[in-house]
């Protein structure tokens, strides 16, 4: 397989949120990407874009761009916005802790479901989040 | 709002059993959470939840699981669910969870629990039949 690019942007309200994991669905499909590689993949952009709209201070009506990189036996997504800065690589917050707590799981599964995650502030203020998904 | 169908019906005994269809993410999350709230404040703790037509859960939607099943089991009932679809039960695994939950094959199994588990409370030392 060669190195595929795709690009997405969205409006950054959560209704976009089925179509980015559509439109991710679709691409690793094409490609043959293993169902299970897929579910990680799709579900790391889904948490890292929800957590984007709900914490970024993002205007809704502003755009958030994701860029899919395929590639022979890895996956790397880039989520880039214009909002408050964010560094999700940090201490993440400890899973669930029984039933006593019911939100704030998705840093903790993007960090289970990537192999590698960092996080970039540019000069002209874009956050740029960039997950890293093996393939299996 | 799209991409998520709760199909119920309330049981005679005081059990709700629902389908869900579709995806439960971070836009939609809050439609499953307010139905269980109306069933909570009108008391009721014992839910079935047919989960296998569920083809994307976020940690949104599991978080309102995870919150439901905490309150249900406070309360003297649960979340017993039915089939789980692979892509549920991957993240509730992921998240430690998935344990929590009674899960049955069937929804008459699922009552079924809620019976036997009724039986046992009755017959329990610790039952009081107040008149």
């Amino acid at each position: 397989m060669q190195s595929v690019q795709e690009h997405i942007t969205v409006p950054a309200n959560r209704s976009s949120l089925a179509k980015i994991r559509a439109a991710v669905r679709a691409l690793c499909d094409h490609y043959g990407i293993t169902p299970k590689t897929t579910r990680r993949i799709v579900l790391a952009i889904d948490e890292a874009v929800a957590n984007v709209m709900e914490h970024s201070g993002a205007a809704a009506d502003s755009f958030i761009d994701v860029l899919i990189d395929l590639n022979p036996g890895v996956i790397v997504a880039s989520i880039r916005d214009h909002g408050r800065c964010f560094d999700p690589t940090g201490p993440r917050r400890s899973p669930p802790d029984g039933c006593r707590r019911k939100r704030g799981f998705g840093l903790h599964l993007i960090h289970l479901v990537t192999d590698r995650i960092e996080y970039q502030r540019t000069d002209d203020g874009t956050n740029v989040l960039t997950l890293r998904v093996e393939s299996r | 709002m799209s991409g998520l169908k709760i199909l119920f019906e309330e049981s005679n005994g005081g059990t709700v059993y629902f389908e869900l269809q579709g995806y439960l993410d971070a836009h939609n999350f809050e439609r499953l959470e307010s139905f269980f709230e109306k069933y909570f404040a009108e008391g009721i703790h014992r839910f079935i939840a047919d989960i296998r037509r569920v083809e994307y859960v976020s940690s949104a939607g599991a978080g309102v699981f995870i919150g439901a099943v905490g309150t249900c089991q406070d309360n003297g009932g649960n979340v017993v669910l039915v089939q789980p679809s692979q892509e549920v039960r991957e993240i509730f695994e992921l998240l430690g969870v998935y344990q929590i939950f009674p899960v049955a094959p069937t929804k008459e199994r699922a009552l079924e629990y809620f019976a036997e588990e009724a039986a046992e409370e009755l017959h329990s030392p610790n039952f009081r039949n107040e008149i």
